[in-house]
């Protein structure tokens, strides 16, 4: 990992350049799932929503920090999955968000912040992970399957007439 | 065999789909190897379909052979995240399709998928989802042929 490099928790004065990663990821993935809001107040209605499950839930807000910027987010909620799954294992850490600014990617950025959200779930006792993923977004399946996380389940949809 | 009649849910199929929701939990279980097996589970999955459609309404369908309950689909209005542009965020999400194995490969699991995607139709709504099991050939097979495309998946991971 280059030395630069900080992951750490989130502050109060992270929350706008956060929202502008989301920004960034609403308008990345539009272009894979045209279905996307693309507006700065969805991607700040995103932050809200996903801060307040965490606050609810249990969970972490990580940074990347490089040179004093922040150039990626991670979003890790704790979450009780469907009562078929085996009782010991239905919490687990669902990765709700990961992105890295645009011009940061291809550095590492996003496996030092998907190692850093390993370590939150083993801290919290946990050890089961979720991450999901669009359908076309190639570069972001490589690193998770990369790191282990192996083809679950799949998402389907059909646009009604 | 006479094809079944599918009809909405009514109070007395409640402990057949439980056996249904069971079979499936056990059926999944040979795939993924961390379900729930015990049949109070499968209790919980049936009360948990009723969650799901709790905040915004669903249906729930059966298909009934000869008074026989055979299958049993639940589609709840689920609202998405967001980041979805808000006149496609409410969708018809298939949360349960179950049918009995006996009574496979007759069509059933097509007629209750219908019945879900018409329901969806007739709450005004453009978008139709459902999930499953990587390594569930059967059930994306039938959903590819309905028209219902790949659009995400999940990965999992247990950690050491």
């Amino acid at each position: 990992m280059d030395k630069g490099l900080i992951i750490r928790e989130i502050t109060g004065a992270d929350t706008q350049n956060v929202i502008d990663l989301l920004l960034q990821l609403n308008r990345f993935e539009h272009v894979i799932m045209p279905n996307r809001a693309t507006s700065l107040e969805a991607a700040a209605a995103s932050f809200e929503s996903v801060s307040s499950r965490i606050a609810e839930n249990g969970g972490a807000h990580l940074v990347a920090e490089r040179g004093s910027r922040v150039i990626g987010y991670c979003a890790c909620a704790i979450d009780l999955a469907p009562p078929y799954i085996r009782e010991e294992d239905r919490r687990h850490v669902w990765v709700a968000e990961l992105v890295v600014a645009e011009d940061a990617r291809r550095q590492g950025v996003g496996e030092a912040l998907l190692n850093a959200a390993e370590d939150y779930t083993r801290g919290q006792g946990l050890r089961h992970m979720l991450i999901g993923v669009l359908a076309g977004n190639d570069g972001a399946d490589r690193l998770y399957q990369r790191m282990g996380y192996r083809h679950y389940s799949t998402e389907r949809l059909k646009t009604l007439t | 065999m006479t094809s079944p009649l599918i009809r909405d849910l009514e109070d007395a199929d409640r402990e057949a789909v439980i056996d249904l929701m069971w079979l499936l939990n056990r059926f999944e279980d040979g795939i993924t190897a961390d379900r729930a097996t015990d049949r109070k589970s499968a209790k919980s999955c049936f009360q948990d379909d009723l969650e799901k459609m709790r905040p915004l309404g669903g249906a729930q369908y059966v298909a009934d052979q000869a008074g026989k309950v055979v299958g049993y689909v639940c589609c709840a209005i689920t609202q998405g995240g967001p980041f979805i542009r808000e006149d496609v965020r409410t969708y018809g999400y298939v949360t349960t399709l179950v049918v009995a194995p006996d009574a496979r490969r007759l069509g059933i699991g097509e007629a209750l998928m219908r019945a879900a995607e018409d329901f969806t139709r007739g709450q005004g709504l453009r978008s139709f989802a459902v999930g499953h099991l990587a390594g569930n050939g059967g059930a994306a097979r039938l959903y590819e042929r309905l028209g219902l495309r790949a659009h995400a998946i999940e990965r999992v991971k247990w950690l050491e």
